[in-house]
């Protein structure tokens, strides 16, 4: 699908938390794996990442992902200039003194330094996250982890995409499989960027109804203009797969598969082992089987 | 207790000494700063709090408009994280307990009724969507972290 690289980027979606997102994403790495290809998968649900968890997969932190937070030299007259331009009221100025800084507050925008006239602001570095690395069943696994109660998630998803780009040009690839967090804000587009298919995992249900016509339209947003599909997790809860005919008409999205409610999965899932190597002869790795031969389709 | 100052209390409106006081600090509605001379209100002015509406910050915004104020006595009822680091770090203390008018506040004060706090006593948040302060919850703070130089 890109000439220029020799890698296909899948990443698995869904708008509504709970549908199964990262079940799926993994098992179709482990699929993919499973049918010889060499696949790296980027965990971007960095709020919560739980791809490792079940992988069963050992994380080893390589990288620390910092963000800038000032600090006063002896140049700092406490004129309170600074105090003035932040926005998130991370500074407090003290009358002739250096500023309190609050850093938990700091967003990193860098205004205190920029209105500084005397070069009393110097650079500092603050954690916001790490960057985790591990293998399991032949996936290489880059998982991204924001540090809690720090807002910029989107900078992490770069971080972790950045990482990957520079794995790239050591070791050969030919399937990016991208877990992204529930929702549809920033981070999601940060994750779905350079998708050549985007797979939104739902459920028939209004909930999933409603979540999945949130997710379909920032799909059709990006500028790498996806492929997008979607997986019908727990088909059989209702009957009410309808819901999506006009909505998957209206943003020219096919259904990759339908996944049933299964006694393995749930089992599989909660002792963290891909449900295809626990149970290979359940009927749900048929259903993966199929799905996976679709995927590898589209991408030759 | 020394008879010279300004005081910063916490208030519902801006009815200055007959105003209702407020409990919360970073999210209450006015602070009604009042000049004492030798135990007596000299002066009293009464301002609307711009950081009741914050998502986030709102007691570090509250802490520096009260510094800016010249006020070294802060009174009020309850007092977050980083409410409490930054009155600290502007060298303002705080007395707690407050109830009834702005007036009722300062006689007990000034009688040695309050109690004063050098610790937070409510979490971060905690004035948010009680009669006001409807804030988008961003920049949440970590409960307890102090600030630095």
């Amino acid at each position: 699908m890109n000439p220029e690289n020799d890698f296909s980027t899948i990443a698995v979606t869904g708008g509504k938390g709970g549908t199964g997102k990262t079940t799926v994403a993994i098992s179709l790495a482990y699929i993919f794996s499973k049918h010889d290809h060499k696949v790296l998968f980027l965990d971007c649900d960095v709020d919560a990442p739980n791809a490792a968890i079940l992988l069963s997969a050992e994380l080893n932190e390589v990288k620390l992902v910092e963000s800038y937070l000032p600090k006063f030299n002896e140049n700092c007259i406490g004129c309170g200039d600074c105090q003035n331009v932040c926005q998130p009221h991370s500074l407090l100025n003290i009358p002739e003194k250096k500023p309190l800084i609050f850093p938990q507050m700091c967003t990193g925008c860098e205004a205190c330094r920029l209105i500084c006239k005397y070069n009393a602001v110097e650079p500092d570095l603050k954690v916001i996250g790490k960057i985790l690395t591990g293998s399991k069943y032949g996936v290489d696994l880059i998982v991204g982890q924001l540090e809690i109660g720090e807002p910029k998630s989107a900078e992490i998803v770069r971080a972790v995409k950045k990482y990957a780009e520079d794995r790239l040009k050591t070791k050969k690839y030919d399937i990016i499989m991208i877990d992204t967090a529930p929702g549809a804000h920033c981070d999601i587009i940060h994750a779905l960027e350079g998708a050549d298919i985007v797979v939104s995992v739902t459920e028939p249900t209004p909930f999933g109804s409603h979540d999945l016509n949130r997710i379909l339209e920032l799909i059709s947003y990006l500028s790498s203009n996806p492929h997008s599909t979607i997986i019908i997790n727990r088909s059989d809860l209702t009957t009410q797969k309808h819901l999506f005919d006009e909505m998957l008409e209206e943003f020219h999205t096919s259904v990759l598969g339908e996944i049933p409610m299964s006694r393995e999965v749930q089992l599989s899932y909660a002792e963290g082992v891909p449900v295809m190597e626990k149970f290979p002869d359940a009927d749900i790795c048929v259903r993966f089987e199929n799905i996976y031969k679709k995927l590898d389709k589209a991408i030759s | 207790m020394n008879r010279n100052e300004i005081i910063a209390v916490t208030s519902q409106s801006l009815d200055g000494l007959n105003a209702l006081v407020d409990s919360r600090f970073g999210r209450c509605r006015a602070f009604t700063i009042v000049k004492l001379q030798e135990g007596k209100i000299v002066e009293m002015q009464a301002m609307e709090n711009p950081a009741m509406m914050a998502g986030g910050g709102a007691g570090i915004q509250a802490a520096q408009l009260i510094g800016n104020s010249g006020a070294t006595v802060v009174l009020t009822g309850n007092l977050g994280p980083n409410a409490s680091s930054a009155l600290q770090g502007l060298n303002i203390t705080t007395y707690i307990g407050i109830s009834g008018t702005v007036e009722s506040a300062i006689n007990a004060y000034l009688k040695g009724q309050l109690q004063q706090i050098i610790e937070p006593n409510v979490p971060s948040h905690f004035g948010m969507g009680r009669g006001g302060g409807m804030g988008h919850g961003g920049g949440m703070g970590r409960g307890g972290r102090r600030g630095r130089w």
